[in-house]
């Protein structure tokens, strides 16, 4: 395999299609016309979001040095990652969609912490079912602390009358595992 | 022998660089305990609004004039377990760590090499410059700290870099021309504070020595890669001028027609030039920065070299 490759396009569908579904949105659509998606090489089949220009940058990076010497890390902006064939969103790429998303909740403090905790959050209180009550469940969403604070991803669930947020993945792991989760 | 874990022969060599009195101040203020000190992010929020959302949750601070610094007075919990950390709004160093970036002054539509990236915080003060614009190559060395310098991008929002696990000294072998270069030089480490140096004790002089080869090898790699009009900032967290002003002075000496030293665009510190180095160090050192330690600042040394 090279130092990276580019997404076939089944898999570049996947990716967009999953993050416009995330924003509620074809932002990433959007994106896409002026940037591309690659994979750099690692076990898990990361997803990074770069510059057309990069490319060229990479490949020149390819042809001076042997593997051996060197690897590429990280490009640019990771969005996640694909596993069985599945691409999964990444804690990576909350600083470019947070500004762009419509399907969001916001917890108080309390849920916040539990949030960042790594913890589900049980759907109890009228605020909370208000903000999810258009959503489907199976729904990923994005959740932000009450001062607006992206927190990390969701999946909304339900049994019988209970709801809740599955949580995804949160930037608690920023303290949990920096040194094995990146 | 030594004095407060600090080795006799260390102290004796700064005596004589510095004085008997520098060298009391250097070695009262190693053993100080740091304050944790916080500095804004600013591709996430600002001053105000970072202090009111932190203040909300009881933490207090003061304010430090130089380079947005906030002390932490009170912490009613770990600060770095607060959502405000954890999505990057700020980071927390030493300020002499912001002075290298902040002289480089790259522009948004540059690209920028980072040598020595890991753990990350000066490059994100880099792209916090770019406005997450442009390109920076972050190179780091060790595989062990590739990981944290990834966290430390992704926390703090950098959306503007690539990083390559490489030898520094391999970087010509790339063939990338860059605008600007930082190299924070991996050095002693003789400026740390004693309560975060792990480095100091076991330190003898032939490491300086080492170091010093090492570092003169990595500039003149970085030095080929560099743009005509680019810059490089030389930096080091050591006390040892042979780390600092010598290692220049032996670098202007090298490439004399093709590099000119820029002044250090901040009032803190003290002129590169004021050692009792014997030869006498070239005139144009007056325009590095010597900084030794003192509250929020390790003992630093720092330089911007011009290619003509």
């Amino acid at each position: 395999m090279k130092l990276f490759k580019q997404l076939t396009k089944d898999e570049t569908n996947q990716v967009e299609t999953t993050i416009n579904q995330i924003l509620d949105s074809d932002a990433m659509t959007i994106i896409l016309k002026r940037k591309m998606l690659i994979k750099i090489k690692g076990d898990r089949n990361d997803v990074y979001l770069v510059l057309k220009e990069d490319i060229s940058l990479f490949e020149r990076l390819s042809s001076k040095l042997p593997e051996k010497s060197f690897s590429i890390e990280h490009a640019r902006i990771k969005l996640g990652f694909f596993i069985h064939e599945k691409f999964l969103i990444g804690i990576e790429s909350l600083t470019l969609l947070s500004p762009l998303t419509r399907k969001r909740i916001s917890l108080d403090t309390k849920n916040t912490q539990k949030f960042i905790y790594g913890k589900d959050i049980v759907i109890n209180t009228i605020s909370l079912q208000k903000q999810i009550e258009h959503l489907e469940e199976n729904t990923t969403i994005m959740v932000f602390s009450d001062n607006n604070i992206p927190l990390g991803y969701a999946k909304i669930f339900s049994k019988e009358k209970n709801a809740w947020l599955q949580n995804l993945v949160d930037i608690g792991i920023f303290l949990r595992s920096e040194k094995s989760a990146f | 022998m030594s004095q407060n874990n600090i080795p006799m022969e260390f102290i004796e060599r700064w005596k004589s660089f510095y004085g008997e009195s520098q060298t009391e101040s250097i070695i009262h203020n190693l053993r100080q305990n740091e304050p944790r000190i916080i500095v804004p992010n600013l591709l996430k929020t600002n001053i105000p609004n970072l202090v009111l959302q932190l203040e909300s949750n009881g933490f207090k601070f003061k304010k430090i004039n130089e380079f947005n610094g906030l002390i932490v007075t009170f912490e009613p919990f770990n600060i770095v377990s607060t959502p405000e950390y954890l999505s990057g709004m700020f980071s927390i160093q030493a300020l002499s760590s912001l002075i290298p970036p902040l002289s480089l002054q790259p522009s948004s539509d540059s690209i920028v090499a980072d040598l020595t990236a890991s753990p990350g915080i000066k490059t994100s003060l880099l792209a916090q410059q770019m406005n997450n614009r442009g390109t920076i190559i972050a190179i780091e060395k060790s595989s062990k700290r590739i990981p944290a310098l990834k966290a430390n991008l992704i926390r703090m929002g950098v959306l503007n870099t690539i990083i390559l696990n490489l030898d520094s000294v391999l970087f010509p072998k790339l063939d990338i021309q860059v605008d600007h270069i930082l190299l924070d030089a991996p050095c002693s480490g003789t400026g740390l504070k004693l309560t975060k140096n792990k480095r100091l004790r076991p330190r003898i002089l032939n490491d300086i020595f080492r170091l010093a080869k090492q570092q003169e090898a990595l500039i003149e790699k970085a030095w080929e890669q560099l743009k005509p009009n680019g810059t490089l900032v030389y930096s080091t967290c050591s006390l040892e001028p042979e780390e600092g002003e010598v290692q220049i002075e032996n670098f202007l000496e090298l490439h004399k027609n093709e590099v000119v030293l820029l002044s250090i665009p901040f009032d803190i510190g003290s002129s590169g030039s004021n050692t009792n180095w014997k030869p006498p160090l070239n005139t144009q050192l007056v325009k590095t920065k010597r900084i030794f330690p003192k509250l929020g600042y390790d003992g630093f040394f720092t330089a911007i070299l011009k290619k003509r």
